[in-house]
């Protein structure tokens, strides 16, 4: 396993690392997406939105990372959680790492069985470092 | 935090952290150290990435998303 299994990124928008081997239309689907999911507020529809293997792993992080918060506020508040944390994080399982990013498709290895998942967004060349 | 300022019976979304800063740097009564540590904080914010700085949302929920979205590509 490599030292540093996380996808190296090219910037940062709005505290989101955007990953490399993305054309710039790409880069400007991914940004407006980010800017989608800070406006989301639902723990619901954060869930959804960071378990569809259809929307851009960054925001896809973003989202899982906002229910999260939003889980641990209802946690402090003795709010009941409406999403379980344990699907939340096998649904954004490997997405930023090397070793599960799909050659094929914006999104993960595990987000389906085997490769080039169906229903995600197919890149637009494969990746460059494919063995 | 957010229950303190509400028992305080202050709205936290009218406390602009970067007011209270500037009124801890400039207020003479207040012990040196502080006044100093405030100063350290205006500095720093002054010198984010404006781009970067006015996108971060600072809401308690983005902050704490941050916090994870770093823990996790940390941990990878």
């Amino acid at each position: 396993m490599e030292e540093d299994d996380a996808i190296p990124i090219v910037e940062v928008y709005r505290g989101v690392g955007i990953e490399d081997q993305q054309p710039p239309e790409r880069i400007g689907l991914v940004k407006r997406e980010i800017d989608r999911v800070h406006r989301m507020s639902g723990t619901d529809e954060l869930f959804a939105y960071a378990s569809d293997p259809l929307n851009p792993p960054e925001p896809r992080m973003l989202a899982g990372a906002r229910a999260e918060a939003l889980c641990e506020l209802a946690a402090e508040e003795r709010r009941p959680r409406t999403i379980s944390l344990e699907r939340l994080r096998a649904a954004t399982a490997g997405l930023g790492t090397q070793r599960w990013r799909d050659p094929y498709s914006h999104c993960s290895l595990l987000d389906q069985p085997g490769s080039g998942a169906a229903g995600a967004v197919a890149r637009e060349r494969p990746l460059d470092d494919l063995e | 935090m957010r229950h303190a300022l509400a028992e305080l019976g202050t709205d936290p979304a009218l406390v602009d952290p970067l007011r209270v800063l500037a009124s801890i740097a400039a207020d003479r009564s207040m012990p040196p150290t502080a006044r100093v540590a405030a100063c350290k904080a205006l500095l720093a914010a002054r010198d984010q990435d404006p781009a970067e700085a006015s996108a971060v949302v600072g809401d308690a929920i983005s902050v704490r998303a941050q916090e994870l979205l770093a823990a996790r590509r940390k941990a990878n």
